[in-house]
C-alpha cells in the first residue's frame, strides 16, 4: 500500500469526523516520510488504516469526556466566519456601537424596571423616571468601560440579553402603540381621545339618561384632568354632522351621519331643524381654559332633536365599515 | 501495569517537551520520543496530538520544502505552548515526585 493508499483509507475511516480536513491535512507527508525511512510495507508497520484512524482521532479528540471535544464543531465554526471579509468589517465596526449599547441599555433597563413597579411606559413620564434614567445611562456607561473580569462574563452576558429582550419587548409595545395611534386625532384645541380600549374599541357615540329613564342630550363629557373626551365615529362609518355648522365634539350624543361608501355626500339621520342647530350652536364652555369640569351643563334638558333608544341605527356597525 | 496507558496521559507533556528543545517536523516528533525512551508512542497518537496541539494554538507551524523527500510541516512552541508546557511540566513534577515518595515509603515498610 502506497502512502496515498494508506492516506486515502485513513480518510474513508474518518468520513464522519468533524474536523477530518484538518486533522490530516499533512497526512500524505507525513506518510511518505515514515514510507521513505523502511522497506517494511506501511500496513506493518502502523497497522491497518482504520487502527490507525482510531488512535489518531483518540489523541486528537476522541476522548469522550474530554471538554476540548466541543471544539470540534464550535471551533472551525468561528474560524471559518473569522475569515469572511463582511464579518470582519462588522468585527472591526462593532467596538465603534459599544459606547451607544451602554446608553441604550442603560435606558431599557432603567424604563424597563419602572414598567415592572408602575404602569408600562416607554419615556420617563416623572422626574423620578429621569433620574432612574440618567443614574442607569451612567452606571452603564461606567460597567462597560471598566474591563470585566472573567467572573463577570456571564453574568454581564445574562444580563445584557436580559435588556435586549426589555427592549424587544419595548419596541413591540411601541408598534402596537402606534398601529393604535393610527386614527387618533389630536384636535387643536387639546382634547383627548377616549382610549378605544377603555370602551372595548366600539364606542363611536354615547347616549347619555337620566335615573329615570329620559334620554339626556348636550352632556359635555370631560375627563378627570379636565380635558374633552371626544370618540372616532370616523373609525365607524359614521361623520359629524356639520350641516349645523362646527359641533362641540364633546357633547353627547354627537350628531352623526352614516356615510355611505357609495356616495360623496352621504346622508344625515335626521334632517336638522332649527332647534337641534340652536343647540349645536350653544357657546362651548370655557372648561377646557379653566381646566374644570362642567358637571351639569344642560343635562337635565332634553332637547328635541335629541335621539331616543328607538331612533338608534338599525345597522350595527362594524370593523369593515371603517376607513 | 500498561505503559501505554500510562503514556496516554502524558503524551502531551511529552511531545511539548521534544518541540521545546527543537521545532520539528510529525516523524521527527516520532522518533525523538523513541529515542528518548518512549519505545511504545505510536505514529498516530504524536500525529494527532500535533494537530490538536496546534489547532488549541499551543503550537505554530511551518513547512520546509525538500528537493528529495517530501514536504515536511514543522511544529514549534509559541507563547502558550510554552506556558501550557511549564504547566503542565510543573504538574507533572510534582505528581511524579508524590508517587515516587509513596513508591519509596511502600518499599520502607
Amino acid at each position: 500500500m502506497t502512502p496515498a493508499q494508506y492516506a486515502h483509507a485513513v480518510r474513508e475511516a474518518l468520513a464522519d469526523h468533524p474536523d477530518r480536513d484538518e486533522l490530516l491535512e499533512d497526512l500524505d507527508d507525513h506518510l511518505a516520510e515514515i514510507a521513505e525511512e523502511s522497506e517494511v510495507p506501511l500496513e506493518e508497520r502502523l497497522g491497518p488504516p482504520a487502527a490507525y484512524a482510531e488512535e489518531l482521532v483518540a489523541a486528537y479528540g476522541g476522548r469522550p469526556q474530554s471538554p476540548r471535544e466541543r471544539r470540534g464543531f464550535v471551533a472551525p465554526a468561528r474560524e471559518w466566519l473569522g475569515r469572511q471579509p463582511a464579518y470582519q468589517e462588522v468585527a472591526a465596526f462593532m467596538p465603534q456601537l459599544r459606547p451607544g449599547w451602554w446608553v441604550l441599555r442603560g435606558y431599557a433597563a432603567a424604563m424597563g424596571a419602572v414598567s415592572v413597579i408602575g404602569p408600562v411606559r416607554l419615556v420617563p413620564g416623572s422626574p423620578v423616571d429621569v433620574l432612574l434614567v440618567v443614574g442607569a445611562i451612567l452606571g452603564s456607561i461606567w460597567y462597560g468601560r471598566r474591563a470585566s473580569g472573567r467572573l463577570l462574563r456571564g453574568f454581564t452576558i445574562a444580563a445584557n440579553a436580559l435588556v435586549a429582550i426589555v427592549i424587544f419587548g419595548g419596541l413591540a409595545t411601541a408598534s402596537n402603540w402606534s398601529t393604535r395611534d393610527e386614527h387618533v386625532a389630536y384636535t387643536m384645541n387639546g382634547s383627548v381621545e377616549m382610549e378605544p380600549a377603555a370602551f372595548g374599541d366600539t364606542v363611536y357615540n354615547i347616549k347619555p339618561y337620566a335615573k329615570d329613564g329620559t334620554p339626556l342630550s348636550d352632556v359635555l363629557l370631560y375627563d378627570q384632568d379636565g380635558q374633552p373626551i371626544t370618540t372616532s365615529p370616523d373609525r365607524f362609518g359614521y361623520r359629524v354632522d356639520r350641516s349645523c355648522g362646527e359641533p362641540v365634539l364633546n357633547r353627547f350624543p354627537l350628531p352623526l351621519i352614516e356615510e355611505d361608501p357609495y356616495e360623496d355626500g352621504g346622508r344625515a339621520a335626521a334632517p336638522p331643524t332649527a332647534s337641534t342647530c340652536a343647540a349645536f350652536r350653544t357657546p362651548e364652555p370655557s372648561a377646557t381654559a379653566s381646566g374644570a369640569p362642567l358637571p351639569s351643563v344642560k343635562a337635565s334638558e332634553p332637547a328635541t332633536g335629541a335621539p331616543s333608544p328607538s331612533q338608534a341605527p338599525t345597522s350595527t356597525p362594524s370593523p369593515s365599515k371603517s376607513r | 501495569m500498561d505503559s501505554s496507558q500510562l503514556l496516554k496521559g502524558v503524551l502531551d507533556l511529552a511531545v511539548l517537551a521534544v518541540l521545546s528543545e527543537r521545532d520539528g517536523y510529525g516523524y521527527d516528533v516520532v522518533r525523538r520520543l523513541r529515542d528518548a525512551g518512549l519505545d511504545e508512542v505510536g505514529d498516530a497518537s504524536v500525529y494527532g496530538t500535533l494537530r490538536r496541539l496546534f489547532k488549541a494554538g499551543a503550537l505554530n507551524s511551518y513547512v520546509v520544502a525538500s528537493d528529495e523527500g517530501p514536504h515536511r510541516k514543522y511544529y514549534g512552541l509559541n507563547e502558550v505552548g510554552r506556558d501550557t508546557y511549564a504547566a503542565q511540566a510543573k504538574t507533572w513534577t510534582t505528581f511524579s515526585a508524590t508517587m515516587a515518595n509513596l513508591l519509596t515509603e511502600g518499599s520502607a515498610r
